[in-house]
């Protein structure tokens, strides 16, 4: 039994189930788009829980999504900081999202199919700071104003790059699964 | 994109989509898309985006594992806030549970605290040995079957060396006169003495009732807590927030 007290500020543990808990999901897929690695998100959400329930004393209430997300954001940074520092070869990142080669698809493979893949392979490929907007609006739908709060940028900076990150995701639509007409 | 004169929209087309404009921005730039073939196709491309990227790239739920770790530290808290050190816990629990509270008052008293006192002493005196571990090992394999024949009950020996917490080895001490099995495990430069003992009827309510778990004393971390009718109290000179995460670890499956 594992009770935290005195060292750490008492929980509310029902407030906890009731306001952060629902976003577990959110945190998860978050993760998985930030680290391209099925095995670090998975450690990167547990630690980030781990962290929520350390810092939930000090959550004021309000947006708990946003709020768990940033801790997301902050522990899937601090933890590929740390992968990077350790003389390992970083695993291929379309390899790592397990986003099948559409090279070795068969040549009657649905082109549905190819399009999913090449379209995971786009967003995989974006630069972070793109990526990260791009997930949390379309993929979490957060507002502008969330995003914000998550990442830590101004709202011009997040319409901006939300901008940035769909005219590249276009672009590479277009260089990839040409529309089918 | 050549020289757009439409540019302004741009962003503007796109906080529509997102749902960021006041009605009548939206409606300022219905009309013009309306009348403008270039910004109605960069709004029909957005969407066809966004439509790709919700149908083709579903969200990935939490792991099962993720879902049951998190399950298993939730359900080892207490169900309401406490505020206060242990001694105001007691009076904050008699309204709700007064049941429990007074099967609880049956229960011989044992001291506690001296109890406590005990185990921190023993953890610096084992620094000041310079000896922490009669059987030095971080394979659990070799420290759990150590204790075969010492003690009379089996403690839970786990491999916490990914989580940053090597397992180092163990001893066996003897605390208010009983003997008790001691884990040491390394946290960078700090010890941390996993003290373990069956636990008495006291201690079990204790931990049902959430009275137990993370604090100090005179300076060092500790923690208490129960599994398997084991307790457990750990003692270390590193600082809360690490004992919270040993903790966490601990408890992992």
């Amino acid at each position: 039994m594992v009770i935290l007290s005195r060292a750490t500020p008492p929980i509310d543990r029902a407030r906890f189930e009731a306001e952060i808990l629902p976003h577990l999901d959110s945190a998860s897929n978050f993760a998985r788009w930030m680290v391209r690695d099925p095995g670090l998100s998975e450690d990167v959400v547990q630690e980030a829980m781990l962290r929520a329930l350390t810092y939930f004393a000090g959550f004021r209430g309000g947006d708990g999504r946003a709020w768990l997300l940033q801790i997301v954001r902050n522990t899937a940074n601090s933890m590929l900081a740390q992968r990077q520092s350790q003389p390992q070869a970083a695993s291929d990142e379309a390899a790592a999202m397990n986003v099948a080669d559409p090279a070795h698809n068969p040549e009657e493979a649905a082109s549905a199919m190819q399009g999913a893949a090449l379209l995971a392979r786009a967003l995989a490929a974006l630069p972070d700071e793109l990526r990260e907007c791009l997930v949390l609006r379309e993929l979490e739908e957060l507002s502008y104003k969330q995003i914000s709060e998550v990442v830590g940028v101004p709202m011009g900076t997040v319409m901006s790059r939300l901008w940035r990150a769909r005219q590249a995701l276009l672009g590479a639509d277009a260089g990839g699964a040409a529309h089918a007409s | 994109m050549q020289a757009d004169p439409c540019e302004e929209f741009h962003l503007l087309i796109q906080a529509d989509l997102d749902g960021e404009l006041t009605a009548n921005e939206a409606a300022e730039v219905a009309v013009h898309v309306a009348g403008c073939p270039a910004c109605a196709k960069i709004q029909a491309d957005l969407l066809g985006l966004r439509l790709r990227l919700r149908a083709e790239l579903p969200r990935a739920a939490a792991g099962a594992a993720t879902r049951a770790a998190v399950a298993k530290r939730l359900a080892a808290m207490p169900a309401r806030p406490r505020t206060g050190a242990r001694r105001s816990s007691w009076a904050s629990f008699a309204g709700g549970i007064a049941l429990a509270a007074s099967i609880l008052l049956l229960v011989p008293m044992v001291d506690l605290d001296g109890t406590g006192r005990e185990l921190v002493a023993a953890h610096v005196q084992a620094l000041q040995s310079g000896n922490p571990v009669a059987v030095e090992s971080s394979d659990r394999h070799t420290v759990k079957p150590w204790f075969d024949g010492k003690i009379r009950f089996s403690p839970a020996v786990k491999d916490l060396t990914q989580d940053g917490f090597p397992l180092i080895g163990g001893r066996t001490e003897v605390i208010g006169g009983q003997t008790v099995a001691v884990m040491v495990y390394r946290r960078r430069g700090h010890l941390i003495d996993v003290f373990a003992w069956p636990s008495g009827t006291l201690e079990t309510w204790r931990a049902a009732l959430g009275l137990d778990g993370t604090g100090t004393r005179d300076g060092f971390a500790t923690a208490t807590w129960v599994s398997d009718g084991i307790t457990y109290h750990a003692v270390s000179s590193t600082d809360g927030a690490e004992m919270v995460h040993f903790l966490g670890h601990w408890w992992e499956p």
